[in-house]
């Protein structure tokens, strides 16, 4: 099943002093259950096209869809909301937040009592392998690993069953970059999750079932073997 | 609620920048204060200024030579005491002739000098510090309107009068004839006053007291109910509100006031006005022209204080990007994200006017209502102030800060 797709994508970034077309006429699908990787090179444009497919940035040609529905008709805000959860490079907690506040929030902002969202957190900081004397703990307290583990346990409160996921590895060591993968994969094999992971890594693109190459802002799928 | 919930955890977890936000908002409300408060004090000195610096009028003769020993009618006295006079001193002069060979017609001169006064402050310090009042009288008596009056011990023993006696006589005004130039007496009646108080001075010796002084009133209504026109000899008194003093002079020249001519050769005839103004006006002048100055640049000083808050506040809500983009991207949808910090920093603005309104009120003497106000005013520009800087933050790229370009 078709989760999201972009069709015919064009994105001009517009800084002070340059204009860059980061995508050119960009077509992908992303599917429920397959563990996407998109790789190339940096500057190729492969963050542009994941915060283009998270809402995060409007192309200026062609079009985002979540099934069949633009992207347009749904509004970015809500996208974020329900379709899709992201996950960063630098984790993105929120300081001031504990470890449960933070995976309690997406939760909260669509209006779930306090009671459910913290019991539900508890399960999803559990599933990731963190230890209950942890959850009022503040992120600068945790190792890279495990503010990479309450990132995905934040990207899993919400709806969303695609998780778009920006060098999720890259400021961790070898040892925990393999458990971040290895959540991902499970979310992908036991739950049925479309993830998309952009990386830099050909280990981690070697371990997914769909690879995309960014070359100058045109992607191609790249056959592989299943 | 959770909107709420948010609001105070963020503002009790990150302290330093609450506090500080706190203090800069107390500070601004200092300035403002001081700004407002130096109107309103200027304007209260104003407001005041009639009582530190007195604004006096004087009834003179029509060369401004005179100030005693006039002729004022009744007319321009009621214009004066209806015109926003207050403090008003007036004295009327008559005389009697109590040595009854000095009784036959026609009249050449009184023995007896006598002034109506209508407070004991128009005796001279030296006789007033000196009289001895019988029981039950003392210096009030002047104010008020009986049959009474105060005499030399000079005057008491070359007639035979005691302390608490009776004294009775015929009592004349006097006109007097500028064509002939000599005065002529009207007898008005049999006065008959009780000796309520008697003095020792040399100035009776050397001519400058009355030998009877009784109350203005008493003599008033002695003189009204004999049917007679009486004039008043002197009159002072303090304009009540000197801030309307051109309307007040507008009047007093309606009334039939003129101003001094010094090329006259009129000079009993109590017509003009002698209006100690310049200090006042001068004083005045110059605490309006800073008031003047303050206002005009009111509105310049107050957008001031808005730019301030502004690049101030920008400032800490920037350091607050990073939350606002992460909220941003999980979905919270930016209007909630900008009340969020909205509400955030009104609280510690309103927390500021709270904690700065017992302190204005003890330190300064501004009033509940004035400081009200001004920190009324405070708020409308912190709000406001924090809309723009929530704007300006806004319409950056916040989501840019998570996503690096590559």
């Amino acid at each position: 099943m078709e989760m999201l797709s972009a069709k015919n994508v064009d994105y001009i970034y517009q800084s002070k002093y340059q204009k860059v077309q980061a995508l050119k006429d960009v077509s992908c699908s992303f599917e429920a259950g397959t563990f996407y990787a998109i790789i190339g090179h940096s500057g190729s444009g492969k963050t542009t096209l994941l915060s283009v497919l998270a809402g995060l940035g409007t192309p200026v040609r062609g079009s985002v869809y979540v099934g069949e529905t633009p992207l347009d008709e749904i509004g970015q805000e809500r996208h974020r909301r329900e379709n899709v959860s992201l996950i960063y490079q630098g984790f993105h907690l929120f300081p001031t937040l504990t470890v449960l506040e933070n995976v309690m929030y997406p939760m909260q902002i669509v209006k779930r009592s306090q009671k459910e969202a913290a019991a539900r957190a508890r399960e999803l900081l559990a599933s990731v392998g963190l230890k209950k004397e942890q959850e009022k703990k503040f992120p600068a307290m945790l190792s890279g690993g495990e503010q990479q583990r309450v990132a995905i346990a934040r990207a899993l409160s919400s709806s969303a069953k695609v998780i778009l996921a920006d060098e999720p590895t890259g400021n961790l060591d070898t040892e925990n970059g393999k458990v971040v993968i290895g959540l991902l994969k499970q979310l992908v094999a036991e739950k049925n999750y479309c993830v998309i992971v952009v990386t830099h890594d050909l280990d981690i693109a070697a371990q997914a079932d769909v690879v995309y190459r960014m070359t100058d802002g045109k992607l191609d799928r790249e056959e592989r073997a299943v | 609620m959770f909107a709420l919930t948010e609001v105070w955890r963020d503002l009790y977890r990150n302290k330093g920048k609450s506090f500080l936000v706190f203090l800069f908002g107390i500070l601004v409300i200092f300035c403002i204060a001081f700004y407002m408060g130096n109107i309103q004090n200027n304007e209260a000195i104003l407001r005041n200024l009639s009582q530190t610096i007195p604004v006096t009028v004087q009834v003179v003769g029509t060369n401004g030579n005179r100030q005693a020993g006039l002729e004022i009618d009744q007319k321009h006295i009621e214009a004066l005491l209806s015109g926003g006079i207050s403090d008003s001193l007036y004295t009327m002069l008559a005389g009697g002739n109590i040595d009854e060979k000095n009784q036959k017609q026609p009249i050449q001169y009184c023995d007896t000098s006598m002034i109506g006064i209508n407070d004991s402050s128009l005796l001279s310090p030296l006789i007033r510090e000196q009289i001895s009042y019988a029981q039950g009288w003392d210096e009030s008596l002047f104010s008020g309107d009986q049959p009474a009056c105060v005499i030399s011990t000079d005057y008491a023993s070359r007639h035979r009068i005691s302390l608490g006696g009776t004294i009775e006589f015929p009592l004349y005004v006097w006109e007097y004839e500028e064509d002939d130039m000599h005065f002529r007496f009207v007898e008005v009646g049999k006065a008959s006053l009780v000796v309520a108080g008697t003095y020792v001075s040399s100035e009776v010796a050397a001519g400058n007291a009355s030998d009877v002084a009784v109350p203005a009133r008493w003599l008033q209504s002695f003189l009204q109910d004999a049917g007679l026109d009486y004039t008043y000899a002197s009159f002072q008194g303090t304009v009540a509100d000197p801030l309307q003093l051109n309307e007040w002079k507008a009047g007093m020249k309606k009334a039939g006031f003129q101003e001094v001519d010094p090329d006259s050769f009129k000079e009993r005839e109590g017509n003009a006005l002698e209006v100690n103004d310049r200090l006042f006006i001068e004083t005045a002048d110059r605490i309006q022209e800073n008031i003047r100055i303050f206002r005009w640049f009111q509105a310049p000083f107050l957008s001031l204080i808005v730019l301030l808050i502004v690049f101030v506040l920008f400032l800490v809500l920037r350091s607050s990007r990073r939350e606002i983009a992460i909220a941003l991207s999980l979905g919270r949808p930016g209007f909630l994200c900008a009340l969020r910090c909205f509400l955030e920093n009104a609280l510690l603005m309103l927390l500021g006017c709270v904690v700065t309104l017992p302190v204005l009120l003890a330190a300064t003497s501004l009033g509940l209502g004035d400081i009200l106000v001004m920190e009324g005013i405070f708020l409308v520009c912190a709000f406001l102030s924090i809309i723009i800087a929530l704007a300006f933050l806004f319409s950056m790229n916040v989501l840019e800060l998570l996503t690096k370009i590559d």
